[in-house]
């Protein structure tokens, strides 16, 4: 297993497996994270961040039913793991952290006004 | 698993080659994941343009051609749908196995001790038809033999014609001839002697025709100087210890010194000619005493009469033989007196059908005949027949109980193919583990085979990759044959009749069940009472009378076994010390009398060209000769039928009387032994008078009929002194003996045999040959007999409730064994009766090798027939006596 670090395009595809609870699979990720995120993804970079999650223990899987639009096959259903949601909670809490140690100032982009 | 695709989408689906190439190369654990999510965006596209749909499908599976989802063995998806049923099958085999733990075994024991025996056999045939292929060059290399005016054939040929040969034959690569003697050998400083067999003494183009390995010493000089030797590991050994051999010497026959120049590895054991020793085969002379070397280089070169040598031909690369046999008349009416020649043919033999296809005599190792490779092939190919039919039979028979799950399965959903699968997977496992076992058995038992033969196998050689491949193949045939049957056959049922019990009646399937059961019968009877005609043929060999006393003698020979012995003059010392000898040793309280003579009867006789009266010199008749002493006759109480036999009042015995056998005076048209005293015949110079007739007597071993023999007095050709005794108990006798010998004879080893042992030892092989026959048949009646005990398992186990009511109602066990008995009664007699023809027809061509063969009678079969109905009889008794006295109740209550 690659190390613990989560990228940011894995993070994105591990939080929208979770949205998509308990519907998570190739297209329909691909499709959450055009409507959420705006980002137009190809479906194959889709599934090798997917099954690149699932080497990482992130994620497991399992065959769903058989739909008629996918020509009779079934879907791989991606659920979140123990490891992944502890990972998701993990980077949140990071950033949060981080966010919070950001000095004020440092985030007042409004107008400042300058006296003469 | 896949459902069928919907026929609404078949006009509309995504270019095919691409979805081909992405189920090619994708990995079958995520293929379903990765096509269905790209079939979904396809169909979804293509409600808004085809083309594109087509496009983005296509660009779709070039970007999901990634390392990651191409193809690899191992994945952790694999574990649906083929491994589980495959795990499935195997555990209802290993269910099936264990819970028919009888039939389980039958088949089991049935099946390996078929295998393994086959094993045996692949491996004992497949060294005989490798004799002699290990040269190099053995597809160019070929012997000749040659056929005299009587019809004989010998193996070994005149000296003269091999020099000659490759001036007249451009095709001849290269010739080489090789005389095998024995010799007594000793060591520098050392009295003591051993004979040793088979050194050979070759021409040194001999190293360039077989594939000589030199261990040490250097090959290039090897055969050329004179006085050199060559030994192979053993002599090394046992001469040299762990010195050095290289320049050490040998002394040959007390006379002459020989320097060991390398050390040459034996021929393997399957080679038709071994060597203990490697002499330039000039140097045979110089064993012997300077007048006798002098008669032997004068007769040598011009001898085109007296078979010899080996004569072994090398051909250039794209010859053939039939040219050279077709014009060696030519060549020998250039090269020798015509006259020697009539009747002569001589013959190249390829090297490597010297041991399965000569029918000449004096081969220098035992040879072996295609016969009997086919009959070995035959009892092994039957053998396994009958284990696979045992398999056939009673899985076949076994499937009836399982109907009810076949019926399952195939409600359950379970297609034909699956359920063939499912048997023939078990069949598989089932034909695996028998395989294995059996390879144990062959383990365990090579030696024994090793025993029987003769040979020197070993199981890693044996172990070959043709072997295995071999063993897969009939694995695979096994598989198919045992395991296809009963799949076929069970699942021609409907699934409702297979759940309710099946259709009982099925009278096809029975009679096919019986023919199978009739063919094994067919074949145990048919190897019984095959290997009874064997013993029986073996028996009557050793059993007949040969015509003369085999009992209480031993033979000495007095030289080394050589032909030179022929022209032996024998130095002046030696005839007084042989008279001494004897005397000594007729002074024995147990020695009977001594008597001397060119060699035992059986020991071998010496053909020679004959002029009997009523003949000319063109009928070229060859003789059987014996020099036989005075009182030959009476050491081997061999009966005069008219005339008298040799005796020393005459005085001219020695010069001109000849004795002759009753078949002599048939074949010489001399009408009745009476008119046959005082004929005349010319031997090669030496003319005499017959003074006597004596009965037939076997002078050569049985395989050969008896042909006219002549009886003479000539002493310098004596080479065994026989010691006959008055008793059986004789051991310290032939001590004083062997003491005397050594005392009297120092540069010859002392040697001697029994005659009768002497005369056993030359039907060894065919009593080997019956044994294992009698071995194979034995296991493959055993093997039968285990598939009739479970065909009447399986019957009784049916008829457990006809019994039970059949009980009830009042019949008797006697009523209800009849029951049993009357089908497999019927079944042995069916059997017996195929068995007969055939088996008389195959042990017919058999006997037909045979001069003096046993008449092929009714009463072997008689007892075959009855000793195979006891054996199936006990068979089936056990089991159905158990079922007629089982309580009613019990077998009328199972469900």
């Amino acid at each position: 297993m690659k190390g613990n670090y989560l990228g940011e395009l894995e993070e994105l595809v591990l939080l929208h497996v979770g949205i998509l609870y308990p519907e998570a699979y190739g297209v329909a990720v691909m499709d959450e994270i055009e409507k959420q995120a705006g980002r137009s993804l190809n479906i194959s970079a889709v599934h090798s961040v997917l099954t690149r999650l699932e080497d990482k223990g992130y994620l497991k899987s399992k065959m769903g039913d058989p739909t008629e639009e996918r020509g009779g096959r079934r879907k791989r259903i991606f659920l979140l793991t123990a490891a992944g949601k502890r990972a998701l909670e993990e980077a949140n809490e990071l950033r949060n952290q981080l966010y919070s140690q950001i000095p004020k100032m440092a985030l007042q982009f409004s107008p400042v006004v300058v006296r003469c | 698993m896949r459902t069928a695709n919907n026929d609404q989408r078949s006009t509309n689906r995504p270019p095919k080659w691409a979805d081909r190439f992405l189920e090619w190369y994708c990995n079958s654990g995520l293929l379903e994941g990765i096509q269905g999510d790209a079939y979904e965006l396809f169909y979804r596209t293509t409600k808004k343009s085809k083309q594109k749909a087509n496009l983005l499908f296509i660009w779709n599976v070039i970007r999901f051609f990634k390392w990651k989802n191409i193809k690899r063995t191992k994945n952790k998806y694999e574990s649906n749908t083929s491994t589980a049923m495959l795990k499935n099958f195997f555990k209802t085999a290993l269910r099936n196995i264990i819970k028919n733990k009888a039939y389980s075994f039958i088949n089991y024991v049935g099946l390996t001790c078929g295998l393994a025996l086959a094993l045996l056999i692949l491996a004992y045939v497949r060294n005989e038809i490798s004799y002699d292929q290990f040269h190099e060059k053995a597809s160019r290399l070929y012997r000749f033999g040659y056929t005299v005016s009587n019809g004989m054939k010998i193996a070994a040929t005149p000296p003269p014609i091999a020099p000659a040969l490759k001036d007249y034959y451009p095709e001849v690569e290269d010739v080489a001839r090789v005389y095998l003697r024995n010799v007594s050998i000793s060591i520098a400083g050392s009295t003591d002697a051993f004979e040793e067999t088979n050194v050979a003494f070759a021409d040194s183009a001999i190293t360039n025709m077989f594939s000589f390995q030199f261990l040490k010493g250097n090959p290039r000089r090897a055969l050329h100087d004179k006085f050199t030797v060559l030994i192979n590991e053993d002599m090394a050994t046992k001469y040299f210890g762990d010195k050095n051999p290289i320049g050490e010497s040998l002394i040959f026959s007390g006379r002459q010194s020989f320097k060991v120049i390398g050390v040459v590895k034996d021929f393997p054991e399957n080679s038709h000619l071994r060597f203990n020793m490697l002499v330039p085969y000039d140097d045979m002379f110089d064993l012997e005493d300077e007048k006798t070397e002098q008669v032997l280089r004068a007769n040598f070169a011009m001898n085109f009469v007296i078979s010899h040598s080996y004569t072994y031909v090398l051909l250039k690369e794209g010859s053939a033989p039939e040219h050279i046999n077709a014009t060696m008349g030519d060549f020998l009416k250039k090269n020798a007196n015509p006259n020697v020649l009539v009747g002569q043919v001589f013959a190249l033999t390829p090297l490597v059908d010297l041991h399965l296809k000569s029918d000449h005599q004096g081969e220098p190792t035992a040879t072996n005949s295609m016969t009997n490779i086919y009959i070995f092939i035959g009892v092994g190919i039957l053998t396994l027949l009958v284990a696979a039919i045992n398999y056939i039979n009673l899985s076949t028979a076994q499937s009836f109980s399982r109907m009810k799950e076949i019926g399952l399965r195939k409600i359950l959903g379970s297609g034909k193919s699956q359920l063939i699968t499912q048997f023939l997977a078990e069949s598989f496992i089932f034909c695996v583990i028998a395989f294995i076992a059996s390879y144990l058995i062959f383990y365990l038992t090579l030696p024994q085979l090793n025993v029987l033969t003769g040979k020197e196998l070993m199981f890693a050689d044996v172990l070959d990759f043709e072997l295995i491949a071999l063993s897969i193949g009939i694995l695979l045939v096994l598989t198919f044959l045992a395991g296809g049957y009963p799949a076929y056959f069970i699942t021609r049922f409907e699934s409702v009749s297979a759940l309710k019990g099946g259709d009982q009646k099925g009278g096809r399937r029975q009679v096919l069940r019986k023919a199978l059961v009739v063919f094994q019968l067919a074949i145990a009877c048919m190897l019984f009472s095959g290997s009874l005609l064997i013993v029986k043929q073996l028996k009557f060999l050793v059993n007949r009378p040969l015509g003369y006393q085999k009992e209480h003698i031993i033979n000495i020979p007095l030289q080394s076994q050589n032909l030179n012995g022929y022209f032996q003059q024998g130095d002046s010392t030696f005839k007084s010390r042989l008279h001494s000898f004897r005397d000594i040793i007729e002074q024995q309280a147990d020695v009977r009398q001594t008597v001397l003579s060119s060699g035992s009867p059986s020991a071998g006789v010496v053909f020679r060209g004959t002029i009997p009266e009523g003949f000319t010199k063109e009928d070229n008749i060859f003789t059987a000769n014996l020099a036989a002493d005075y009182d030959f006759l009476e050491a081997f109480d061999i009966k005069l039928v008219a005339g008298r036999g040799f005796s020393e009042e005459y005085g001219t015995d020695t010069k001109e009387a000849f004795i002759v056998n009753e078949t002599a005076v048939k074949e010489f048209k001399w009408e009745t032994p009476e008119k046959a005293l005082g004929k005349e015949i010319n031997r090669e110079g030496k003319k005499g008078k017959v003074i006597g007739v004596i009965k037939d007597f076997n002078f050569l071993s049985l395989t050969t009929a008896i042909s006219p023999l002549l009886l003479s007095i000539d002493q310098n050709q004596f080479n065994t002194i026989s010691v006959k005794f008055e008793n059986a108990n004789v051991e310290s006798t032939i001590e004083t003996v062997e003491r005397e010998w050594n005392k009297i004879f120092p540069e010859k080893a002392f040697e001697f045999t029994f005659l009768d042992e002497q005369i056993n030892q030359q039907y060894a092989s065919y009593k080997n040959f019956g044994l294992i026959i009698q071995t194979f048949a034995g296991i493959a009646i055993l093997i039968a007999c285990l598939g009739v005990y479970g065909l009447v398992l399986f019957t009784v186990q049916r008829k457990v409730k006809e019994i039970g009511v059949r009980k009830v109602l009042g019949a008797t066990v006697p009523g209800i064994l009849k029951l049993v008995y009357k089908d497999f009664a019927l079944l042995i007699v069916l059997g017996f009766i195929i068995a007969v023809p055939v088996s008389y027809y195959f042990i017919n061509q058999w006997l037909d090798n045979f001069v003096y063969r046993t008449s092929i009678d009714f009463f072997t079969y008689a007892i075959s027939l009855v000793i195979v109905l006891v054996i199936v009889s006990l068979t089936i008794s056990y089991q159905s006596i158990r079922a007629a006295q089982a309580n009613p109740v019990n077998s009328l209550r199972t469900e």
